[in-house]
């Protein structure tokens, strides 16, 4: 555990050092909310409704400046690291460290993004608030997204764990991220709530883990009437646990499997 | 008569090289079915080592070496025979094994690029759970004999090659553990940082009597810091002996560079053994043995030619090594 | 050789590199088919959720559905091309900055920035270009439209003058590379403030829709060549042109300025 943390706060020291980079989003992200305030009340307005979908306007807007802030908080670069080392046979240095490649990378994954929501999110989140306040929110709504949040995170660990896995099997796996990433956005919610997704597409994506990722945490950030009070919060929750348990494992013995594979073969 | 660290016996190792094949339905496919053949990396090998002795590990590349070391290390696992490494098999028990070894890789680095070397050592200390006052005493200890107590401080991004190299050493021996592979510890380093390490790992060898195995390709480190030497040619063991024996091996080998005063002809050199020739200068090689004596070879060649200069010289160990590694 | 009388061997460069990136693809046939896909899916991700916002709402002022699926194959038509054209233009400026090889360009007998432009073919832009067309085709049989003589040409030739302001805008980036020696985060940024011209510019308050009709005229992009096609001319379309030419000489400009403090400052 103390080596976890150790490895923890080794990464958080050297993404201090790269902190240049992260200016960049303060410009970034107004730009986005921007197009979005435009763009949502111009079709507010042409449709003469107050709602769309469940969407006050105001929500609406922030549903899509949103996502650039659950970004922040699951995207790390565990995929790429895993398949670059196995794709180059450099897992000597895995084996010989007595703490699992797992939670070595999880480290790594959970210091930058540590540094991302601290300096990327709350920051941005204020300016943000400063353009176009957000109505809709509330110290509880915050928190529950808060923790919603961090779920998505560990639960985007595990899928990109699995991604950085299939080095072991496709020598050129950045169509697998891609496909991911496609599929985030389409049956995640990163790219269109999911609300207005035919009815089909909505009753599939209920057996699937990626809404959990955007989806949820961005109805929890919007406050929105069916997740108030404490149940929908534990569901949800549960569900997250449920998935990460499940792909947790997946991944423990797809690199078990492969891992001996690996020192069968020579390295 | 102590049992040794290391126990080899009638290792084996082959194994499948798959054919990897180029495009994305390609790499689908061969996840079913997969074409290979069958390559052996290491024949019949037999091998001791004593605790606390520092043995060198040479051979070409390709040779097998780097498979050793490894089925050693507990990355892999051979395909018959029997290893024991301090009374455990390394790849049974792999994570336990790994906490009494300490392993340099010459191009393979430790340390975290961005940090100072001391922060890695903070993480060696975690991993390995070394007691924080054994940690300070260990540290204080390797420091002071490198010298690195201020560089341990600087980003490692920033430290020259020897630097980076003595810390990486610390980094592998904060731990303590009894045995220590160095795989090129001393490539590309200059002159006087190879000499510091290898004082060091001589006093870290005297002091703990930490069983080192160095794999090098600079076989002045092997005449600086071994006294055994293993030689792994084409995965098998060919000469597994002292040092001394490998030089007095070779002894009665001479090799004799002359400068003649005028220009002669290959003809007037026959019957000699020539390493190289130019109208001035040859390069002759002589063996000693029942029928002939020193007095007798160099007098024929101070009588016979027109000798301005002669070098007369052992033949140089790497010459020795080679005639082994082409054997 | 220097300005215009270089355009014939830029173009036969251009044309080397397209045969070049097309063999190079071609030598891993799998990867691209399932490139191209992902490529289509990628593309196809913004046009699909403006479609789904749009058909659950009253759509945005001046467009109905089917003007907007006509809107939308432009949108795929013009990434297509852009990324075909000028794919390669950044990462490659980006790579030969980072890795201090820019000085390469400067010795070949063309002017710099010409050769940089003529290396960004990247073929996955084709798979873009080819659904924007079908898709435009199709909604151009289901709309009842008159097609003019000069509709075509003249839709061409908004392409081609897109392309020169794309290129101005490339330039400017280029320029800044060259002066930061890195983009760090400004590719994501240059992407956010194109990200404009993806809408109906009527959505966008009046002012805006000036801008990006006249000054900073993004709308020549998707927008007017959309309007060509559905007949809906209008002068401003011809200050857009204009102006976009007269932005690349600018930028043009700009970029011989930071290239002749490149140079003499031993770069």
């Amino acid at each position: 555990m103390s080596a976890f943390l150790k490895v923890l706060e080794m990464n958080v020291r050297v993404f201090f050092q790269y902190r240049a980079s992260f200016g960049i989003s303060l410009v970034i992200f107004p730009i986005v909310l921007i197009v979005n305030v435009m763009l949502f009340e111009s079709l507010y307005a042409y449709s003469g409704n107050d709602e769309i979908r469940g969407y006050s306007l105001t929500q609406m807007i922030w549903y899509f400046a949103a996502v650039p802030f659950v970004y922040v908080f699951i995207y790390n670069f565990a995929a790429s690291r895993l398949s670059g080392r196995i794709l180059a046979g450099e897992l000597t240095m895995d084996f010989l460290r007595p703490l699992h490649i797992y939670y070595y990378e999880f480290a790594h994954a959970a210091a930058s993004r540590i540094i991302g929501v601290s300096v990327e999110f709350l920051p941005t989140l204020f300016i943000y608030s400063l353009i176009y306040y957000p109505d809709f929110l509330t110290f509880a709504s915050f928190f529950k997204f808060l923790i919603v949040a961090i779920f998505a995170f560990i639960l985007m660990f595990q899928l990109n764990f699995i991604v950085g896995l299939t080095a072991f099997v496709l020598k050129e796996n950045s169509a697998v991220s891609d496909i991911m990433n496609i599929t985030l956005g389409l049956l995640g919610g990163a790219a269109v709530p999911l609300d207005f997704m035919p009815e089909a597409v909505q009753r599939v994506v209920q057996f699937l883990p990626f809404q959990y990722i955007f989806y949820e945490p961005l109805q929890y950030f919007l406050n929105q009437p069916d997740k108030a009070g404490v149940t929908p919060l534990l569901y949800t929750l549960l569900v997250q646990l449920i998935w990460i348990a499940a792909l947790y494992v997946i991944n423990r013995l797809i690199w078990a499997y492969f891992s001996k594979q690996f020192c069968a073969a020579g390295g | 008569m102590s049992v040794p660290i290391i126990q080899m016996h009638d290792v084996n190792k082959t194994y499948k090289v798959y054919h990897r094949e180029e495009g994305f339905l390609a790499s689908l496919r061969s996840v079913i079915h997969r074409e290979y053949k069958m390559l052996t990396a290491v024949d019949d090998i037999n091998l001791n080592i004593e605790l606390g002795e520092v043995r060198g590990l040479i051979g070409p590349n390709g040779a097998g070496k780097s498979t050793t070391i490894k089925m050693l290390s507990g990355i892999l696992h051979p395909s018959s025979g029997d290893i024991s490494v301090m009374g455990m098999i390394p790849w049974k028990e792999r994570e336990r094994y790994v906490r009494n070894l300490g392993v340099v890789f010459g191009q393979k680095s430790q340390l975290w690029w961005d940090l100072p070397a001391v922060d890695t050592f903070g993480l060696q200390k975690e991993m390995y759970r070394i007691p924080t006052a054994a940690f300070r005493q260990r540290l204080d200890y390797f420091s002071r004999m490198l010298n690195i107590e201020e560089v341990m401080r600087k980003p490692v991004r920033l430290l020259s090659l020897g630097e980076r190299m003595k810390c990486e050493l610390v980094c592998a021996m904060l731990h303590e553990p009894p045995l220590i592979f160095l795989d090129e510890p001393t490539i590309g380093l200059d002159v006087i940082s190879k000499e510091t390490i290898r004082q060091f790992i001589k006093q870290v060898n005297r002091d703990k009597k930490t069983t080192f195995i160095i794999t090098t390709h600079d076989l002045s480190d092997l005449e600086d810091l071994c006294e055994r030497v293993t030689i792994i040619n084409k995965g098998t063991v060919v000469f597994d002996d002292t040092l001394e024996k490998l030089r007095v091996y070779f002894s009665h080998k001479k090799v004799v560079d002359v400068k003649f005063t005028h220009p002669v002809t290959e003809d007037e050199l026959s019957g000699l053994s020539l390493k190289s020739f130019n109208p001035l200068m040859a390069t002759i090689e002589f063996t000693m043995d029942d029928s002939s004596t020193i007095r007798q070879e160099l007098g024929r060649i101070l009588e016979t030619l027109p000798v301005q200069d002669i070098n007369v010289n052992n033949i140089r160990i790497e010459e020795v090594i080679k005639q082994i590694y082409l054997a | 050789m220097r300005g215009l009388m270089a355009l014939p061997g830029l173009l036969r460069l251009f044309l080397w590199n397209c045969k070049l990136d097309i063999s190079r693809n071609m030598a891993y046939r799998f990867n691209f088919i399932a490139g191209t896909l992902i490529s289509l899916l990628n593309s196809g991700v913004a046009p699909i959720v403006q479609y789904l916002i749009f058909t659950t709402t009253n759509g945005y002022p001046g467009w109905t559905v089917q003007q907007l699926i006509l809107f939308q194959g432009v949108l795929l038509l013009w990434g297509g091309v852009r990324t075909m054209v000028f794919g390669r233009v950044l990462p490659e400026m980006n790579s030969l900055v980072g890795s201090g090889e820019f000085d390469r360009l400067l010795v070949k007998p063309y002017p710099p920035m010409g050769v940089l432009l003529a290396s960004g073919f990247q073929l996955s832009g084709f798979a873009p270009t080819i659904a924007g067309v079908v898709i435009i085709a199709m909604s151009l049989s289901s709309l009842d439209v008159v097609w003019h003589w000069w509709t075509l040409p003249l839709f061409l030739v908004l392409l081609l003058v897109g392309c020169c302001l794309y290129a101005a805008l490339l330039i400017l980036m280029c320029c800044i590379i060259l002066v930061a020696i890195q983009m760090g985060r400004l590719g994501e940024l240059f992407e956010k403030l194109l990200s404009f011209s993806d809408y109906p510019i009527s959505i966008y308050p009046r002012i805006l829709g000036r801008l990006f009709s006249i000054a900073l005229p993004f709308a020549i992009w998707i927008n007017f060549p959309a309007q060509t096609l559905l007949n809906r001319l209008d002068v401003t379309m011809i200050w857009g042109a204009i102006v976009s030419i007269v932005l690349l000489f600018v930028s043009h400009g700009l970029w011989k300025l930071c290239l002749s403090k490149y140079t003499s400052a031993g770069g």
